[in-house]
């Protein structure tokens, strides 16, 4: 195909702004899918995309228009999820900015306003579901006079509706510009993602950039020089359908027999063997993953099953990282590392649903960096490992901006949620005559426990959280240890403020007593600093516990009931002779500051 | 022949009759509202049932007999008599069988006592629940107070083996009130006591009323009071702690339901009734309807047949006899599973015993005081 009838767009949004919603459309409109096939959100393949109706993959389709061909590359919205904004963005020239008529320029939006404008990329803004009784298209368009946009170039949809698609496809055609012509080169091909399959091994998608990649040509990956002949090419439309060739400006797939995830990561650069390319196209950043929590299997026996399974989601997901550790509570695990809440709680429903593995996952922490009083340097990704406190000279601790976008009257209840978690304020400033922006220097270990789930209801869901590093700085921490029944057990270990250690110390004393049940014998539970004890409950002896009346009639229902009971029990840990049930560990997760 | 049919010991035999003036708030048995023309096209059926049961079984010796409900006592001597006459005819019934039979206080009559005392029966198990009249009404009982005492009072003047049931753990019920019923119970010294504390059973009015707060309506420390209080004063006044809910003057333990805790083979009559032949168990349908049709097509209304494996039938063994307090017989146990209980269960009983859970000695194993405050625990740990 021509160059001059290509465009690569993706759509980017604040999450639930109908994104979704939108491509759907978009490929029911052009008859890439027909209504038989149809469902909600056809890109969202994976089961929990589906459900909870975001998107944590990116993926690539071709519609085929009025004689262009156009490559829609749909994006997640959520901040976790930004990484993976970025690479579609390197390989498309515009992009599709959906906007809520309701709810107007969320926090995401504006960073995705960045990540596009970075990246070069010609911006369409849509005022989406102009169908709703709160849709405020005038109010948007305001907006975004104010950052900078020409609010005459929008185009007012209802994805849900289907109001006004063609203007949409025509905008992508006419304001979008054509990919580069850059045939006669030698080849660039970049990954900007890819999904692996147990048969055929990694599925690349690629955008070409320069030259072309034909079936059967001998390729390398620029970054190690692993070298693969091209087994399948293809494209998406919207399932996988192969093609002899991708010409320059195209985007599809490559299969090439590559069997590790590791040997063709995304951000490289593939190119042929004969006649290579001289420098690989500009990569991403790596990614640092932000957030580290010890995942464990409930049943031991299961750390073989959880270690295939971290694996094989690695392969789809390279920003998940993990390695072995062992708690003396919870046996044998790992740490992993991740991108955010949302992108832990994800591979934990993934490992739960997809693997069917049970699991206790720790409190998140953050990496801290630790200079003892020796003068070594150290960085901990799990409190346990906190040295003695009488060794540490400083510990620094990693902090973010982070910007809200809010309606006015919740300024109140949400200045005080960021107080509350060391925020220190830095700006705010009025989007419109009712939203404001709010701007905060908060340390990041707070951002990941319940701030997010605070801010939303402290908002009635209206403030949007959008965070970026800023750098480590030093703070007065201190680790809180659990004990339980006089024994301290790792796995409950937090890093907290020392000015909120008490507090805090007793608040998960208090929700530990709620969720451990009575033993045979009374369990004091405790939180100390350095071993001293700064907050103390009892969990007074089980004296009771027996089913009165039984007698003949069902008695195998009566043993089933024993067998839930026990089975219900295996989900336990025991931390010496005290059960202490998986939710026990996840309650510290929570934080209820009404308390 | 189905292997469920095949009784190689003399059973007892359970009769259940699911006739209700009005369902209890905590009952989750099976029982329907009675009228007359269904109690006498019941009656026929359950006879054609154990006619049934007489033509199929090879060995036919029957242990106990025993008319629970529902409320058998709402049926008349005749009928009740009907059915007794038919066991004795169709099954080989042991000499001086015992015959219980459960009653509620607003069904007896003086009349119907004597009468069904003159028959054969010679156990009555009286519902009485409390001696508190607000307590009887949160339980949803059709009787009140004065209804208690007068019936037990004809009673004790027919059958000197009756029992009393009583219920504790209520919503809102204090330890006096709950000892103000227990001395009630002791001044009538009936030859046997059982003691329940209420379940929230699913199903229930109760469970619709409660449903947060699940099992206990009173606080563990209260129902650990109230209950250790139970047995020291029974016991004191002569009664045998013989099963964890129940307590017997003299021998008059109730034979029957021995039957069950010590595992032994049971028949059961009637709709929703299960009948256990040592090695499997069989549940009839509980539909009033269903039970009648295929009887009436002249099939035994038996809807499953639950088939035992040897773990399953080792842990229900252990789990029924530990709530005798006598406990489980060592040697019982080896002749009939093969196996030494020591060699299955090794250290779990060590574990118990450390807790003071159980007692192990040579020749039984049997729960202590606390294990009998947490039967659930110890039997939990002994799921194989």
């Amino acid at each position: 195909m021509d160059c001059k009838q290509i465009r690569n767009f993706c759509i980017i949004a604040h999450i639930d702004h109908g994104k979704s919603t939108l491509a759907d459309r978009l490929l029911e409109f052009t008859n890439t899918i027909s209504d038989r096939d149809m469902k909600d959100q056809v890109l969202d393949n994976m089961e929990l995309e589906r459900e909870r109706g975001i998107t944590i993959k990116a993926q690539a389709v071709r519609i085929n228009y009025k004689g262009y061909e156009l490559n829609l590359i749909d994006t997640p919205g959520h901040v976790d999820f930004s990484y993976e904004v970025s690479k579609s963005l390197a390989a498309a020239e515009g992009a599709l900015l959906v906007i809520d008529a309701a709810q107007g320029i969320e926090a995401q939006t504006m960073a995705n306003i960045y990540l596009a404008l970075e990246n070069d990329l010609e911006i369409i803004p849509i005022i989406n579901k102009i169908d709703l009784d709160r849709a405020d298209p005038k109010k948007v368009k305001e907006q975004l006079l104010e950052i900078g946009i020409d609010p005459d170039e929008a185009i007012l949809t209802s994805a849900k509706e289907g109001t006004n698609i063609e203007d949409v496809l025509h905008a992508v055609i006419k304001r979008i510009p054509a990919p580069q012509d850059n045939q006669s080169k030698p080849l660039r091909a970049l990954i900007f993602d890819s999904v692996y399959d147990s048969y055929q091994g990694v599925i690349a998608y690629v955008r070409v950039i320069d030259g072309m990649v034909i079936l059967n040509d001998q390729i390398k990956m620029m970054a190690n020089d692993k070298k693969y002949e091209v087994d399948e090419l293809g494209v998406f439309n919207p399932t996988r359908s192969s093609v002899k060739k991708l010409s320059t400006g195209e985007v599809g797939y490559i299969i090439a027999g590559v069997k590790d995830v590791k040997n063709c990561r995304v951000g490289d650069t593939i190119t042929h063997i004969k006649n290579p390319a001289e420098t690989p196209l500009p990569g991403y950043k790596k990614v640092k993953p932000m957030v580290y929590s010890g995942l464990y299997p409930s049943d031991n026996k299961d750390f073989n099953l959880l270690k295939d399974a971290l694996e094989k989601l690695q392969l789809n997901d390279a920003s998940l990282i993990f390695e072995p550790e062992t708690s003396e509570a919870l046996g044998f695990g790992f740490r992993c590392g991740f991108l955010g809440l949302l992108h832990m709680e994800i591979i934990q429903e993934r490992l739960e649903r997809e693997y069917d593995i049970d699991l206790i996952i720790t409190a998140p922490s953050v990496i801290y960096k630790v200079k003892k009083k020796s003068n070594e340097l150290l960085e901990i990704e799990n409190p346990a490992d906190f040295p003695q406190q009488s060794e540490i000279k400083i510990i620094k601790e990693p902090f973010v901006k982070a910007a809200l976008h809010l309606p006015e009257e919740y300024i109140g209840p949400i200045m005080k949620l960021c107080q509350n978690n060391r925020g220190q304020f830095i700006d705010m400033q009025y989007i419109d005559e009712n939203r404001v922006a709010l701007e905060y220097k908060m340390p990041l270990s707070e951002i990941i426990t319940d701030f997010f789930n605070q801010l939303k209801s402290k908002s009635r869901g209206y403030a949007t959280l959008d965070y970026k590093m800023i750098g480590y700085q030093e703070s007065d921490l201190v680790k809180l240890d659990i004990l339980v029944n006089k024994e301290p057990v790792d796995a409950l270990s937090t890093i907290v403020f020392r000015d909120n250690a008490r507090e805090k110390g007793l608040t998960l004393v208090r929700k530990l007593k709620k969720t451990i049940p009575r033993q045979m014998f009374k369990v004091p539970i405790q939180a100390a600093v350095d071993s001293k004890i700064l907050a103390r409950v009892n969990i007074s002896a089980k004296r009771k516990d027996v089913l009165q009346k039984c007698y003949g009639g069902d008695v195998s229902r009566k043993r089933k009931l024993l067998e839930k009971q026990k089975a219900g029990k295996k989900r336990m840990k025991m931390v010496g002779k005290v059960e202490i049930p998986q939710k026990a560990f996840m309650s510290i997760l929570e934080r209820e500051e009404d308390e | 022949m189905n292997r469920y049919l095949n009784y190689k010991k003399a059973f007892g035999l359970y009769i259940h009759i699911p006739f209700c003036q009005s369902k209890c708030n905590y009952c989750d048995f099976y029982s329907i509202k009675y009228t007359p023309q269904k109690m006498r096209e019941y009656v026929d059926m359950l006879k054609k049932e154990i006619e049934l049961y007489a033509d199929k079984l090879i060995n036919n010796r029957c242990r106990t007999i025993y008319l629970g409900g529902g409320t058998p006592s709402l049926l008349s001597p005749q009928l009740i008599e009907e059915i007794l006459i038919t066991v004795f005819n169709s099954f080989n019934v042991v000499e001086n069988v015992e015959i219980s039979m459960e009653a509620n206080p607003e069904s007896l009559t003086e009349c119907k006592i004597k009468a069904y005392r003159e028959m054969g029966i010679n156990r009555l198990s009286l519902g009485i629940q409390s001696f508190l009249d607000e307590e009887l009404k949160f339980l949803g009982r059709s009787h009140d107070v004065i209804d208690s005492i007068n019936a037990i009072i004809k009673v004790e003047k027919h059958f000197d083996n009756y029992n009393i049931d009583l219920i504790f753990a209520l919503f809102r019920q204090t330890f006096l009130n709950f000892v103000y019923s227990l001395n009630q119970v002791l001044d009538f010294n009936p030859s046997h006591i059982s003691l329940y504390k209420l379940q929230i059973e699913d199903g229930t009015k109760l469970y619709k009323r409660f449903k947060d707060k699940k099992t206990n309506l009173i606080s563990e420390e209260l129902d650990y009071k109230m209950y250790n209080h139970a047995i020291k004063k029974l016991q004191e006044a002569g009664y045998n702690h013989y099963e964890i809910s129940n307590f017997s003057r003299d021998e008059h333990r109730s034979k029957h339901n021995i039957i069950y805790w010590k595992y032994e083979p049971y028949l059961g009559l009637g709709p929703a009734a299960h009948g256990f032949n040592g090695k499997q168990r069989y549940k009839n349908y509980s539909n009033f309807r269903k039970y009648i049709y295929e009887l009436k097509k002249g099939r035994l209304p038996v809807q499953d047949i639950i088939k035992l494996n040897k773990k399953e039938m080792i842990f229900e063994s252990m789990f029924m006899g530990l709530r005798l307090t006598e406990g489980i017989d060592v040697e019982k146990f080896k002749s009939k599973f093969d196996v030494s209980i020591f060699d299955i269960y090794d250290n779990v009983l060590q574990e118990l015993k450390e807790d003071n859970l159980i007692v192990v000695d040579k020749k039984r194993i049997y729960l202590t005081k606390k294990g009998l405050n947490l039967a659930n625990l110890v039997f939990s740990k002994l799921i194989l």
